[in-house]
C-alpha cells in the first residue's frame, strides 16, 4: 500500500532528537541544540540543504557567532535568559536567523 | 558614542550594536564591542556660536573630531545691527514694564516717581553705552560672542 502521510514516527533523528552542541551545528543529525556558553563561541554549519530550519536554545552572557552569510530577521540576543534561535538555510552560505525569548 | 572603521569610512553608532556583521560572520552580544574595532568617540569642547566638528578620525584610541571655525555668512555690519537690534529689544522690555507709569502721568497728570524716571534714564544710557561698544568691535567672531548684560 502506498504510503500517503508521513507520521513523526517515521522521521529521521534529525528532525525529532535534540542534541548538545559543541560548536558545529550539524543539520543533519538534530532538531533542536542546546548550549551554554562559558566563553566567546563561533559556531559553524554543516550538512545544510535549503528550506532547513534547526532550533538552538542558547544561554550564557558571551558573544556568539554566527558564519558568514547569516543575517538576523528579527530579534536580539539577551545573554541573561535562555534564547530560542532558529536557522531557516534560504541558499548556500545564506541564512536567516530569528532569535527571541520567553515572554515574561 | 561610538565608531567603528568600516572599509575605509568611519561609522558612529549611539551605541554599541546588539549585533554586528564582518568578514568572520554575524556576531551576537558583542559587549562593548572592542574586539570587533568599537572605540570611544570623544566629542571635544567647542564654542557652538563660532566652531564647529569636523574631520571624525582615530586620536590613540579614541575617535574624535577637530574643532574648526564655523563660517559665518553675514557681513560684520550685518551681525553689528543684528546685535544692536537685540540689545534695543532688550532694553524695550525692561523699559515697558514702566510704561504705565508714563501713560497714567500723560492720562491723569499724576507724577512718574523720580526714581522710575532715573531708572529708565539709567537704562537708556547702558543702552547707548554697550551699543557703542557693539559698534567698536572689529570681527565677526567677537560680534557673535558679545555678551549683551544689562
Amino acid at each position: 500500500m502506498a504510503l500517503t502521510k508521513i507520521k513523526y514516527g517515521l522521521l529521521g533523528d534529525e528532525f525529532t532528537t535534540i542534541a548538545a552542541l559543541a560548536t558545529d551545528v550539524d543539520f543533519s543529525t538534530a532538531q533542536v541544540f542546546t548550549k551554554t556558553l562559558s566563553a566567546n563561541t563561533t559556531l559553524t554549519f554543516s550538512n545544510t540543504e535549503i528550506g532547513m530550519v534547526k532550533d538552538l536554545v542558547v544561554t550564557g552572557d558571551f558573544t556568539l557567532t554566527f558564519p558568514t552569510g547569516s543575517k538576523i530577521a528579527t530579534g536580539e540576543y539577551d545573554g541573561t535568559v535562555s534564547n530560542l534561535i532558529q536557522v531557516l538555510v534560504v541558499g548556500v552560505a545564506d541564512y536567516w536567523i530569528t532569535i527571541s525569548q520567553e515572554a515574561v | 558614542m561610538k565608531a567603528i572603521l568600516v572599509n575605509g569610512e568611519i561609522k558612529t553608532f549611539g551605541r554599541v550594536p546588539k549585533s554586528w556583521s564582518d568578514e568572520n560572520g554575524l556576531h551576537l552580544n558583542i559587549g562593548d564591542g572592542a574586539a570587533f574595532g568599537f572605540k570611544d568617540v570623544v566629542e571635544p569642547n567647542y564654542d557652538a556660536r563660532i566652531e564647529e566638528l569636523s574631520n571624525l578620525h582615530l586620536d590613540k584610541d579614541v575617535y574624535t573630531y577637530d574643532v574648526i571655525d564655523k563660517p559665518i555668512k553675514e557681513t560684520l555690519a550685518e551681525l553689528k545691527s543684528n546685535k544692536v537690534s537685540e540689545l534695543k529689544s532688550m532694553i524695550g522690555g525692561e523699559l515697558s514694564q514702566t510704561d504705565w507709569y508714563i501713560i497714567r502721568e500723560a492720562d491723569s497728570g499724576q507724577a512718574t516717581p523720580q526714581s522710575i524716571k532715573d531708572d529708565r534714564a539709567a537704562l537708556r544710557t547702558k543702552s547707548d553705552t554697550i551699543e557703542a561698544e557693539i559698534n567698536a568691535l572689529t570681527t565677526k567672531k567677537a560680534v557673535v560672542l558679545f555678551d549683551i548684560n544689562l
